[in-house]
């Protein structure tokens, strides 16, 4: 198990024009779990989101790279669409090209968030996703 | 410091190239307008790496351009520059960005900062309420299903027609405020939805409302031309974009490209640069989902200007014809559009990129206005938040060198973690009150990344532009109030 005072599991990297977001999972699909975690983290403060709506969505893409692309711009879709963001995400099946996440979260609500910043999309620039380790880590840059 | 940091061969006192040797792949050399100064923040960045990824784009022309304002963006470099022939060339949805025809419009009143102060505070109050902007922020008209389709077809005139504006503000806006071609029926039906409640919506990060008054004329026959008539004057200035349905166009298409890569035969040094030929069938559909999501742009800017008006009417109790508001211009500075340019001594028709750069057509072109055709049209310039912006007018110069294009902007020197690190403990809202700017966000914690200290001097990369005979400057604006999501 990562916990934050071992290992982060998200944490911000430096980019001129926009933010790069930095996540590690033992599996993929925490990964997958702990990237979504971070989006949200920069978009409001997650502690204000309460569990109370439930949204399970399906994703797919080429790779598994740009399945985690996908994923987030999945997660930029709901929020545009339906004001939710995940307090909680289980990917609840994974494979490199296709998941399935169930999402607990909370309709966003400036006056009852502490809200952030609004990310416009994850990009492929400078995208990786590998295991160092046992580890796994990606790096991902967010258009701001 | 980038590794191409030493490649760079200086041409002139503006003018520094990328030799095409420099990287493999590059197809024509990258050119960088800047002067000595910029060029040496430019070097410690990605950007000229990513200006030599860009040189790589099949059928690009003459060369990769960059304006002075470039700096490290997602695959192509922000302040980019390129044109592709039509025939065998590229079009990369990477290239214009996700924010589809993102923007700037300037309204010009007949006030005088003054007449305005008092109601100043009121005025930001009343903008931030009236123009919903910030995360979670949905905007005051939903569209119906029926409806977005109109939207994504008609641009701005679909906003006039439906009472949004008046019918003469679409000849002050680039391309009439509708891009020709717009195919609602490629794109997705998820980029349809999330435009529903957007329109009229400002987003968050470095888009702004800002009142404004004229600093300082440069050039008064081209200003008064311009309806900028003297130092005091009120404007308004705005900046924004497609919103999440651009966002959705661009991932929607980068996804296509990145597919169909292989059976085009292209190889690119970055997946976010993926592009397709221009003449495929993904090309074409990709042109007319990105001219659907730009009008829809233009849209968003047109209803925020109905409601900035009448912000200005419910606080002054004046109409907002008596008080002006009227549009001076509006440019896009994310975008690809099919142009004619002189090509090799032949007039022909091609696509310019421009990503984080204006389009700057000078006197007499047929795409100027009537009204501006004796000077060129505006070229809107936004600095940051505590300093200034600038309207500037293109040249024949640009005409012939950058294909008619311009800085869009300051330009990042800090990232967002530095500013903030650099600005720990300032109150930027406070800090800027004392100066008698009001700022008025959604996120009052994070203002450091978008405060000065986070941006080059724009009078610089402006200085560099009409050193190097792309544009000459006309008006300097400063920030009265600023709106931030």
């Amino acid at each position: 198990m990562i916990g934050d005072g071992i290992m982060r599991r998200f944490e911000t990297f430096e980019h001129t024009a926009d933010i790069g977001l930095l996540v590690r999972g033992e599996t993929l699909a925490e990964l997958f779990g702990n990237a979504a975690d971070g989006l949200v983290d920069l978009t409001l403060d997650p502690a204000g989101l309460r569990e109370e709506t439930r949204v399970q969505v399906t994703v797919s893409a080429e790779d598994r790279e740009a399945l985690l692309v996908a994923w987030l711009n999945e997660l930029l879709y709901l929020l545009d669409t339906r004001r939710f963001l995940p307090r909680r995400s289980r990917i609840s099946h994974f494979t490199d090209t296709h998941l399935v996440a169930d999402l607990v979260g909370d309709t966003v609500d400036p006056e009852r968030h502490a809200v952030r910043r609004m990310i416009k999309a994850a990009t492929y620039h400078g995208l990786s996703l590998s295991q160092v380790d046992s580890v796994w880590e990606a790096r991902v840059i967010l258009d701001l | 410091m980038s590794p191409g940091a030493h490649v760079l061969q200086q041409l002139d006192a503006y003018r520094w190239e990328i030799p095409a040797t420099y990287k493999t792949g590059m197809r024509v050399p990258g050119l960088i307008y800047a002067d000595e100064n910029l060029i040496k923040q430019i070097e410690e960045d990605q950007a000229v790496e990513q200006l030599a990824n860009a040189a790589m784009l099949p059928g690009v022309i003459r060369r990769a351009i960059a304006m002075p304002d470039i700096h490290c963006g997602y695959g192509f470099p922000i302040g980019g520059v390129a044109a592709m022939r039509l025939d065998d060339g590229v079009i990369s949805p990477g290239a214009v960005g996700y924010d589809i025809n993102c923007g700037v419009r300037l309204l010009a009143t007949h006030l005088t900062d003054d007449e305005i102060r008092p109601h100043l505070a009121a005025l930001a109050e009343r903008l931030f309420r009236n123009v919903p902007s910030g995360v979670g922020a949905h905007g005051r008209m939903r569209l119906t299903q029926a409806e977005i389709p109109e939207v994504l077809q008609h641009g701005a005139a679909w906003a006039v027609r439906r009472g949004y504006g008046r019918a003469e503000d679409l000849r002050r806006i680039e391309s009439e405020g509708t891009i020709a071609g717009a195919r609602p029926d490629h794109v997705s039906r998820k980029a349809l939805s999330r435009g529903l409640d957007q329109l009229g919506t400002l987003g968050s990060g470095n888009h702004f409302l800002e009142i404004q008054r004229i600093e300082e004329i440069h050039d008064p026959h081209t200003a008064r031309v311009f309806g900028l008539l003297h130092p005091g004057q009120v404007t308004v200035l705005m900046h924004c974009g497609s919103r999440g349905l651009g966002h959705q166009v661009c991932h929607d298409y980068l996804e296509v490209s990145g597919r169909t890569l292989p059976r085009y035969g292209i190889t690119l040094p970055d997946r976010q640069l993926a592009c397709v030929p221009l003449a495929s069938p993904e090309g074409q559909a990709y042109l007319g989902a990105m001219a659907g999501a730009a009008n829809f742009a233009f849209a968003n800017r047109q209803v925020i200007t109905h409601w900035v008006r009448e912000s200005f009417e419910e606080v002054l109790k004046q109409s907002a014809e008596s008080t002006g508001l009227d549009i001076v211009y509006d440019v896009a500075h994310n975008m690809a559009k099919i142009e004619e340019h002189a090509v090799e001594g032949q007039q022909m028709r091609v696509c310019v990129h421009r990503k984080g750069a204006t389009r700057g057509f000078p006197a007499g072109h047929l795409e100027v206005p009537v009204e501006y055709r004796e000077v060129g049209h505006p070229v809107l310039v936004p600095g940051d938040m505590g300093r200034y912006s600038y309207v500037l007018v293109g040249t024949p110069v640009a005409m012939a060198e950058t294909f008619g294009s311009t800085p869009h902007g300051a330009g990042r020197m800090r990232s967002r973690g530095e500013a903030r690190r650099l600005l720990r403990g300032v109150d930027v809202v406070d800090t800027l009150a004392q100066r008698g700017i009001i700022v008025r966000a959604a996120s009052r914690d994070l203002l450091a990344e978008e405060a000065s200290e986070a941006y080059k001097d724009v009078a610089d990369v402006v200085r560099a532009s009409d050193g190097a005979g792309l544009t000459r400057t006309v008006a300097r604006l400063q920030p009265l109030a600023v709106v931030k999501g």
